[in-house]
């Protein structure tokens, strides 16, 4: 311990970006502890404690590699930088030489950090085509936020009388948030937690409405209908800052609380006292992560419904309600204004075709710069409107998309496809050329700090690597600035290299790389301001109407329903009567990272699923039975976890269990009209006991 | 410089605080040197999961098991070789297994699930002492983010945390 030196490091395993204390001897990283002065005040989660599990894996990807073998068989040869760095380059500049630059797709999964960099990449590259995960998660949340009051806001949770998390258990990753709870409680503010889940924050909660999966809306509505009824709304900031009210008043009325109880399965008398906690705490606000109401064909309305009821009482944009907040578009290393706007919109190509899925969800395509994902598939297959030729990704996780059998298929039929990741895993083994990353602590970096929990951190630091790269690894961001000298790309910022965009972004902030570079201390960012709740309103939302909008005119517009209507999750299909909820996180668990690792062996070994021990018995299962699982589109066979986490008449599996992909028996079609979300938790399915499996238990 | 004084550690666990969030377990992990993972040794600590049903209503509780250098020490008093000792400064018990038989004697002993075998010797949690007497506390505590891990000097209450703890797993192997 004594002979160790501390580096200031970050952990990028998720988005939160703690900061973590390295300790380092003779090039190794010996122990790993939360920086104190961080906004994680000296603690990591599971997954930060394991980082030397993460960063010393056996399944780290240690040299570029060829594909030697079929698609997916995983057979390679090493090949050196330059010759992976040539045959990437040859083969993007010919099918943009062919076909055009909009023939390429750029995408990528996790991580975040370089995304700036890479969507310039993408528009350096001459296409618009530049994806991310977060067709999955995060941007419709973004949307309904943008949809509702022209920006993205976050929970004032520090300041509020009662605060209303929705699907919201911040225990297993939520490192900023978690004991702002206890605070909370400690003061006497109320909690209120709906979640379909019996989760430890649940429990915590002075009410916990078990919702179905998918019907946040519809309770949404009826809160609605209850503060209208029991007058407990802003007149004043509906006048003046409203827009739409009177058409939502009127469609509220039907959602009394008997139609409520209905549709949500939650007792009428619950939901009543749940509405009577917003009438008795005027100051409230609402958490609406970046994926549990989004994951289902109805969830940009819900979660405009949901926002609508801080738009009622004035809570949208004032102190301990829904607070807008700067959330630039590319939401990586710098989460503030520092000029990545700027840096990505300088090199946006005029001429380029409309982004992949643009015809198929026009909304998101107007609101969000990325291509909608959830399209990826059938435009490599189908070939329109015009034909993908090539995928480069980084950090892709294909296993993630839902009926991800299709998107293998797509990878499988590509003419060219290039991953840049720190493991090996299924997504990479379709690769022609496989290129390794290292992890956070093999490299530099420049950061606002802490991105975590959509706060807007006001300042930037410089971090230099703690340990070298391991193997012939590099950083994800010398990977893209290397490849665009060999792309020949007309882009002198990024050929330069990382410390070049670095210096860019920079500009405008009052801080010189230089300065940043002399210390691992975050640098407040000069003259930069936090928000101060009101300004907007003073100022006009950036809507089409300069309000709030509980009808939006952008949906009106597009010939979707601009009051946040609600309509079932899923479809009401009488053979299939279980509803089936995917898509939630493990606490050891992040996107493809963790896909071969011991964690799951430890805390989780096998993959199961979650049923209500009522519904186990009717169903004549015992713990780690042999359960099949059917939708409509497809079946898995896993073991059975009795819990009360669910409740009766849903299962919940978790994905990237490579015997049951929970994933691949979801419709890849399933998805939200507006935003084009895959509608993984929500999804109508049998459940059985398997047959003749038994012995194997 | 003079040298901080080593912390006296009665380790504590609260049943009620714990959300089962593994942060304990990979932190100690981490100071074990248990990276990368191997099933052949069993972390020094884990976490499980309870479910009750009261009046109708379900309960979940989470708990989080390893050596609490309790005050009984039931693995030195049953140990055939004497691997086990006290240690006067820091009050923690502390495992030598070289002499280890591997009879499990100690591991039926324990209360509170503290004793594991690797490859039939035993191993527990050693308190992370060498951070006491440096006057830091071990891992677990500092990674809690409920602090339902705690050095905690008042007797009385760890003797109903420590029997709170005795039930949850005695129902566990019910």
């Amino acid at each position: 311990m004594e002979q160790s030196e501390l580096k200031k490091c970050v952990c990028e395993i998720c988005l939160a970006n703690c900061g973590v204390d390295a300790y380092v001897q003779d090039g190794r990283v010996v122990r790993v502890e939360g920086s104190r002065e961080c906004q994680n005040r000296g603690r990591l989660c599971v997954k930060g404690y394991a980082s030397r599990e993460y960063i010393y894996r056996e399944d780290r990807i240690r040299t570029p590699l060829r594909r030697v073998g079929a698609r997916g068989e995983g057979k390679f040869e090493p090949i050196s930088w330059e010759e992976a760095y040539r045959e990437i380059a040859a083969h993007l500049n010919r099918y943009k030489a062919e076909y055009g630059a909009d023939s390429v797709a750029f995408y990528t999964g996790y991580s975040k950090w370089y995304r700036t960099m890479f969507h310039r990449f993408a528009h350096s590259f001459g296409t618009l085509n530049y994806g991310t995960e977060s067709s999955s998660c995060f941007q419709a949340m973004r949307m309904a936020n943008i949809l509702c009051g022209g920006t993205m806001a976050r929970a004032d949770i520090a300041n509020t009388d009662l605060f209303i998390g929705w699907g919201y258990n911040p225990f297993y990753s939520g490192v900023f948030t978690f004991d702002q709870i206890d605070t909370l409680r400690e003061k006497g503010a109320k909690l209120l937690i709906v979640d379909p889940k019996l989760t430890p924050t649940a429990q915590l909660a002075d009410l916990h409405l078990q919702i179905r999966a998918g019907t946040d809306g519809a309770l949404a509505l009826f809160f609605g209908n209850y503060l209208i009824a029991h007058d407990a709304i802003d007149h004043d900031y509906i006048a003046r800052h409203v827009h739409g009210f009177a058409e939502y008043a009127e469609y509220v009325r039907q959602f009394p609380v008997e139609r409520a109880a209905e549709i949500t399965g939650e007792r009428a008398e619950k939901l009543n006292r749940a509405a009577q906690m917003l009438v008795d705490c005027p100051r409230f606000c609402s958490q609406v992560g970046s994926a549990p109401l989004t994951h289902h064909r109805n969830g940009v309305q819900n979660i405009r419904a949901v926002l609508a009821l801080s738009g009622i009482t004035g809570n949208y944009d004032r102190t301990g309600g829904n607070i807008p907040t700067e959330f630039s578009d590319p939401h990586i290393n710098a989460d503030c204004h520092v000029g990545d706007a700027e840096f990505i919109a300088r090199t946006r190509p005029a001429d380029a075709k409309p982004k992949i899925g643009s015809a198929r969800f026009p909304v998101w395509s107007e609101l969000i710069g990325e291509f909608q994902a959830m399209d990826l598939s059938r435009q490599i297959l189908e070939g329109t409107p015009y034909p993908i030729k090539a995928v480069f990704a980084l950090g892709m996780n294909a296993r993630m998309f839902p009926g991800n059998d299709r998107l293998f298929q797509a990878l499988e039929q590509i003419d060219f496809f290039a991953d840049v990741d720190i493991f090996m895993n299924r997504t990479a083994a379709y690769a022609d050329i496989v290129l390794p990353a290292c992890t956070s602590f093999e490299r530099s970096q420049f950061q606002s700090a802490f991105v975590g929990a959509y706060m807007n951190p006001m300042t930037v630091r410089y971090l230099s690597p703690a340990i070298q790269p391991l193997y012939e690894s590099k950083s994800d961001a010398d990977i893209l600035c290397e490849l665009s000298a060999y792309l020949d790309m007309d882009d002198p910022v990024l050929t330069a290299g990382y410390d070049a965009c670095a210096s860019f972004m920079l500009r405008k902030v009052g801080v010189t790389l230089a300065e940043l570079k002399s210390t691992s201390r975050a640098t407040r960012i000069p003259g930069k301001e936090p928000y101060f709740p009101g300004d907007n309103a003073a100022y006009g939302y950036r809507t089409p109407t300069g309000k709030f909008e509980l009808t939006s005119e952008v949906l009106r517009r597009h010939g979707y329903d601009a009051l946040p209507t609600y309509t079932p999750g899923e479809d009401d299909v009488p053979d299939y009567p279980f509803l089936l909820i995917a898509g939630g996180r493990l606490p050891f668990h992040f996107h493809s990272r963790f896909q071969n690792s011991g964690l799951k062996d430890i805390f989780r070994p096998e993959s199961m699923a979650d049923i209500n021990p009522r519904d186990a018995r009717r169903l004549n299962l015992r713990q780690g039975s042999a359960v099949t699982i059917e939708t409509p589109y497809h079946s898995i066979c896993l073991k059975a976890n009795l819990t009360y986490a669910v409740a009766e008449g849903s299962v919940s599996v978790y994905q990237d269990y490579p015997d049951a992909d929970v994933n691949s028996i979801i419709a890849p079609d399933q998805l939200d009209p507006i935003s084009g979300f895959p509608t993984y938790r929500s999804v109508r399915c049998r459940v059985s006991r398997a047959a003749g499996k038994e012995r194997a238990q | 410089m003079r040298e901080p004084q080593a912390l006296f550690a009665n380790f504590n666990f609260h049943p009620s605080l714990c959300v089962g969030c593994g942060a304990c377990v990979t932190a100690c992990m981490d100071e074990h040197d248990a990276f990368p993972v191997s099933s052949a040794r069993t972390p020094l600590r884990r976490i499980g999961e309870q479910q009750r049903v009261r009046g109708g209503k379900p309960v979940l509780s989470w708990y989080s098991v390893g050596c609490l250098h309790c005050g009984s020490h039931e693995c030195m008093d049953v140990c055939p070789k004497n691997c086990f000792s006290l240690d006067r400064e820091t009050g923690t018990v502390q495992l030598d297994n070289a002499a280890c038989i591997g009879c499990r004697a100690c591991a039926r002993a324990c209360r509170f699930d503290g004793i594991v075998f690797w490859a039939d010797k035993a191993e527990k949690c050693d308190g992370c002492l060498h951070r006491l007497r440096h006057g830091r506390t071990p891992r677990c505590v500092d990674a809690c983010p409920r602090h339902a891990i705690t050095i905690d000097d008042r007797p009385a209450v760890r003797a109903a945390e420590q029997e709170k703890l005795v039930r949850v797993l005695a129902a566990e192997k019910r």
